[in-house]
């Protein structure tokens, strides 16, 4: 092909990834509509209340963490290398990581076990399919500022860091909806 | 570009990262499975129409193990033979050839795709020296029997315990096949979009390349849902989550749903690339232009689409909504609609045309023949729930996918080998062992299934080890000796399977020097020499003309080449 403003390879690849992760979400979080449409109680009756308030900051940790890699991405567009603004992003990922992990082991103190039923069942498997998916951006995010630590030339990375950005993107965006329907649904 | 260099076969298996090198060890690795798959098939064959004792190279037969080999016949030949021959194997070694570059987008992923892959194939083999034995819940993995004697059924056993299981390996090895393929799938589409080769738009691609990439798309579309199920399944045996566990308000319909969501996609994912090579055989040895090129493409994407919303004619009997069913039969009958306008648009391509039989050509016209005769006709009567509440889980059902599967993968495969094997191997196979081995594997094949659509609608169940408990209903003599011509047409099936691969290995080394384009054909992989060398071609080829260019009126030879002007 002849066209000059090719779309990076990264970029499609993550498309593809996104959009094959958005059908895996689809079938989990539509089994747990379904149970919980079918349920006779939901969530059962003799379950601990979830801490939703602690977890509302956890929304907005995440979403402020976007925030930050979309103003870095923004700058790196323009070529201007503001590395801060990612090491805002990583750390505000780590601390979301955190606090949900607190959290988890004081689910798991009062007593809700993956084989209680099917509420824990999703629960569990809902936050740790999620948590799985924090790490692995946190990850690509790292290996991101370790490079851009290394070079000066911001323009030959920035499919990677479009790319990147658009599955921590993802991530982010995911968790309010899934807040909502482990939470407050 | 670099000369062709020779290397050692141990050092290029193992650590080649060119396109046409990984595409070769899918297609050993494929053929490895099938030697597994054809083999279980062969045991149990062998038990249904002459006993579980002594069987030859096997002994005796127990009803546990007779499900452990359906199980994983199916799960071979549909994941482990199917998806690397049409996808892997066909996606490698054409897509960067066909479109005028050296490699694929990603060839260090390409790589790391095969050695999952391979995890993958190891994973489900050593399922079988589990202490539990292998998986035999049938491939299609429904609860309760996929997680029975395990996780909440069992509140005795250790996840330990749970974990070294025929079931735990079988669904490990699942996902890692799909993790594999959509390495691959994302390599496809990636090459495809950003290395075409000057001048090559979308609308001059080769159909073969078209119909890879939208099989890519269609399989990535619909896994996350069964990746999901196939997690929620694994925590079910190895924590005891309750998911499909009905008798805690889990439900084992869900992971019906979540399998055939992907699961009807899937059987598409089989059929695209093999109707591609097709395509591409038939207006080569036609001589003759592809007829309503863009309207196949068009028929493709909807049909595509379509497969999406189909999932649930698999389950009419599960108890499912009736209204429900109908709307799904009605989506399903809809869909051979698409189907009906590309076979047409193919016999077009043949009308009139200038046939020459060669081998590809004879496997292309089998392939099509008895896809749409027995394959897609009898998908439309199992659409109808009306039909299906009798047929299902029938040997009518058997016969109808066979007659799907075989074709698009087996004759298809072999097909697309003898169209590219003098392209890839620089040298050709012999023309009469391979027309020996098309009337041998086409006749044994049909032998083997038009006695089974008839053992269905007499209401032989599948999935069954012994069926004189129904001495009235399925011992009369002709059902024993229905199942004995399948059995034994069966036999001889494998039989003729060794003279392609005597002619395959053979051929490789002896085979008489193949030319650079020896069937005269248009598309480019025909421009790199035989066998093109690393990093295919000389000098990047830019292209003028689609590739279907056969008797242009302006020109003596009966060809065209996309890269002449
Ligand atoms: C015209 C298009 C087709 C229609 C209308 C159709 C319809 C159906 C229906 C309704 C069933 C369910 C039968 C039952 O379980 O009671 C079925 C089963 C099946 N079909 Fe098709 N089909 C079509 C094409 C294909 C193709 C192209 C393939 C593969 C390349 C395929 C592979 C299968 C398989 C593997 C099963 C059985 C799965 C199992 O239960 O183990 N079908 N088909
Ligand atoms: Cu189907």
């Amino acid at each position: 092909m002849t066209n000059k403003k090719k779309i990076s390879g990264l970029n499609i690849a993550f498309t593809i990834i996104i959009i094959t992760e958005i059908m895996f979400f689809a079938g989990l979080i539509s089994a747990y509509i379904i149970a919980s449409a079918k349920a006779m109680d939901w969530p059962p009756i003799d379950q601990p209340r979830l801490p939703q308030y602690i977890s509302i900051s956890n929304v907005i940790i995440l979403l402020v963490s976007s925030l930050f890699l979309y103003f870095f991405i923004k700058n790196a567009k323009k070529g201007i290398k503001d590395l801060n603004f990612l090491l805002i992003t990583i750390i505000l990922g780590i601390v979301f990581l955190v606090i949900q992990g607190k959290e988890w082991i004081n689910l798991v103190d009062f007593g809700i076990q993956t084989s209680d039923g099917l509420y824990a069942s999703y629960f569990y498997s809902i936050i740790a399919v999620h948590g799985i998916h924090v790490v692995v951006g946190l990850i690509l995010i790292i290996t991101l500022y370790l490079k851009l630590k290394k070079t000066s030339d911001i323009y030959t990375k920035l499919p990677s860091i479009t790319a990147f950005g658009m599955f921590w993107y993802f991530v982010t965006l995911l968790w309010p909806v899934l807040y909502f329907l482990l939470y407050l649904y | 570009m670099t000369e062709h260099k020779k290397t050692g076969f141990l050092k290029r298996f193992f650590f080649s990262l060119d396109h046409k090198d990984i595409g070769f060890q899918y297609l050993l690795t494929a053929m490895f499975m099938a030697a597994f798959g054809g083999f279980f098939v062969y045991v149990f064959r062998y038990n249904l129409a002459f006993g579980p004792d002594d069987i030859p190279l096997y002994g005796n037969l127990a009803a546990k193990e007779y499900n452990q080999l359906v199980t994983n016949h199916g799960a071979i030949m549909i994941f482990w033979v199917g998806m690397p021959m049409v996808l892997a194997v066909l996606g490698n070694f054409l897509i960067p050839i066909m479109i005028g570059t050296d490699d694929m987008a990603f060839p260090l992923l390409n790589k790391i795709s095969y050695w999952t892959f391979l995890l993958s194939c190891i994973v489900l083999l050593s399922g079988f020296l589990m202490p539990t034995g292998a998986f035999g819940g049938g491939w299609t993995m429904y609860p309760p029997l996929s997680v029975s004697d395990f996780g909440y059924n069992n509140p005795n056993t250790t996840f330990k315990a749970n974990f070294f299981t025929g079931n735990t390996f079988f669904l490990m090895a699942v996902a890692l096949e799909f993790i594999s393929m959509l390495m691959g799938g994302i390599n496809f589409i990636v090459t495809t979009l950003n290395k075409r080769a000057k001048g090559l738009s979308l609308m001059k691609l080769p159909i073969v390349v078209w119909m890879i990439n939208i099989a890519s798309l269609l399989f990535m579309f619909s896994v996350g849902p069964l990746i999901a199920g196939t997690f929620m399944l694994l925590m079910d045996i190895l924590v005891g989550t309750g998911f499909f566990d009905a008798y805690r308000g889990g439900d084992p319909i869900l992971w019906q749903h979540l399998f055939w969501f992907f699961g009807h996609p899937e059987v598409y994912v089989l059929l695209l690339p093999s109707l591609g090579v097709v395509g591409e055989i038939f207006s080569t040895f036609s001589r003759k232009p592809f007829f309503g090129y863009k309207m196949v493409i068009f028929l493709v994407l909807i049909a595509g689409i379509l497969s999406l919303v189909v999932w649930a004619h698999h389950q009419f009997v599960s108890g499912i909504d009736p209204g429900a069913a109908n709307i799904f039969s009605l989506l399903t009958i809809i869909i051979s609609i698409p189907f009906a306008g590309m076979v047409l648009a193919y016999l077009g391509t043949l009308w009139r045309g200038d046939i020459k039989f060669t081998v590809p050509m004879m496997f292309a016209l089998g392939m099509l023949a008895s896809f749409t005769f027995f394959g897609g006709f009898t998908g439309l009567h199992l659409g109808s729930n009306v039909f299906d509440i009798y047929a299902h889980d029938t040997y009518f059902v058997i016969a109808h996918f066979h007659y799907t599967l075989f074709p698009s993968v087996i004759l298809g495969g072999f097909a697309a080998i003898y169209y590219w094997y003098p392209k890839f191997s620089g040298r050709k196979l012999n023309k009469t062992l391979g027309k020996i081995h098309f009337w041998g594997t086409f006749i044994f094949f049909n032998s083997i299934f038009i006695p089974l659509f008839w053992l269905g609608l007499q209401g032989q169940h599948r999935r069954i080890f012994d069926y004189s408990n129904w001495d009235k209903l399925l011992m009369q003599p002709n059902h024993i000796m229905a199942r004995q011509i399948a059995t034994v047409s069966l036999i001889f099936l494998i039989i003729t399977q060794f003279i392609f691969l005597f002619n395959f290995f053979k051929s490789l080394y002896k085979g008489k020097v193949a030319e650079k384009n020896p069937w005269k054909s248009n598309t480019l992989e025909w421009q790199a020499s035989s066998p093109p060398g690393h990093g295919n071609f000389a000098l990047y080829p830019a292209v003028y003309r689609w590739p279907y260019d056969y008797n242009h009126p302006d020109r003596d030879t009966d060809f065209l080449p996309q890269n002449e002007k």
